[in-house]
């Protein structure tokens, strides 16, 4: 029932209830509608329609909790950066001792050994609880002289190849949750003959499935 | 008089009670969720996994696992079955219906086992052993 722009008097009390507007009080026991009003003359009608009003907003309210709660606590705790950053401390350690590079790195001519299994030397393994081809690391180690201008001198890499684009894609500003994480680091060591080598490290970690939802 | 004055005081009341319960609840749900067993399976063995991927042989890791053995105790699960490791897999199960599992990619040998103290009941400290793989022994 609607009342508009009409003085009425009501049996209501004398003070405004919380929470109704558009009811200005002119003298005791009179009231002005200035609006549309949505409630019955009716006081026991009117506080019904309160109640569901209220009732309303309680569920809208828990509604929303519950709803940032599950948003919260149900993605997953993404630890790819981590885990990126603690296989670059182990390779570079396997790599480098006390600051000049690993000697099984080199040769009898004391060029870079070509044969170098970085997986099988620094300890690691890249089978993981997914089943899915390619695999889930990729791992890259540059090695530029800087004794001599000609730039990378020797590379070794390791896990699945395909994760390589995903840090190109990553270098951008935009950031893509559902592509792998990358991590590179450099440090400097010395090589075989006390020339100094600058090493870059590449890691990337995809694990999707179990990082982001 | 005397009713209207008593109406005014139980409504208020009832609100305010209503309000409390309310809230009570969304405060309850919020820190069942916090703790929930599929929550914590999930931090612990990431937690591990990161932790052994980190470790190097001979090295003997104590984690404290208080919270999931009240959870698992609430579920049933014996805390010693709580952590597995298997390959290079980690398994944290704290309920009979869930499980979770994540891979660490240092290839070591890790063995698990939860502390107890002299009468044999465990304290909450699990003990992470990591050991060279026998094939790099040799």
């Amino acid at each position: 029932m609607i009342v508009k722009n009409r003085k009425v008097k009501h049996t209501l009390r004398n003070t405004p209830r919380r929470g109704i507007k558009g009811i200005n009080t002119l003298r005791k026991g009179i009231k002005e509608i200035s609006h549309c009003a949505f409630f019955p003359k009716n006081r026991k009608a009117a506080e019904k329609i309160i109640s569901i009003y209220w009732f309303a907003i309680l569920i809208i309210i828990a509604g929303a909790v519950v709803a940032m709660v599950s948003l919260f606590y149900g993605a997953p705790y993404d630890v790819r950066s981590t885990e990126a950053n603690i296989m670059i401390n182990q390779v570079s350690n396997c790599l480098s001792e006390n600051g000049k590079l690993n000697q099984k790195l080199f040769s009898e001519d004391k060029t870079f050994n070509e044969n170098y299994n970085l997986k099988e030397e620094c300890n690691l393994i890249f089978e993981t609880e997914f089943k899915n081809v390619g695999g889930e690391y990729f791992l890259e180690a540059d090695f530029y002289d800087l004794n001599n201008s000609s730039g990378k001198v020797f590379e070794l890499s390791e896990g699945n190849f395909n994760l390589k684009a995903d840090c190109k894609i990553a270098e951008g500003e935009k950031e893509y949750k559902r592509l792998s994480k990358c991590v590179d680091r450099e440090f400097y060591s010395l090589g075989s003959s006390d020339n100094v080598f600058k090493i870059k490290i590449t890691s990337a970690v995809k694990k999707t499935e179990k990082n982001v939802k | 008089m005397e009713n209207k004055k008593g109406d005014i005081l139980i409504e208020n009341v009832l609100f305010i009670v209503l309000n409390v319960i309310f809230i009570s609840i969304l405060i309850l749900f919020l820190f069942k969720q916090s703790s929930g067993a599929a929550l914590l399976e999930q931090t612990y063995s990431k937690q591990i996994a990161l932790m052994i991927d980190s470790a190097k042989p001979a090295m003997e890791i104590k984690l404290n696992m208080e919270k999931a053995q009240k959870i698992a105790e609430k579920n049933k699960i014996d805390f010693k079955e709580a952590v597995s490791i298997t390959g290079n897999v980690v398994n944290v199960k704290l309920s009979q219906k869930t499980g979770y599992e994540y891979s660490f990619f240092n290839n070591v040998e890790t063995k698990a086992f939860p502390e107890t103290n002299s009468k044999n009941e465990y304290t909450g400290i699990y003990i992470f052993t990591i050991n060279q793989k026998n094939e790099k022994i040799k």
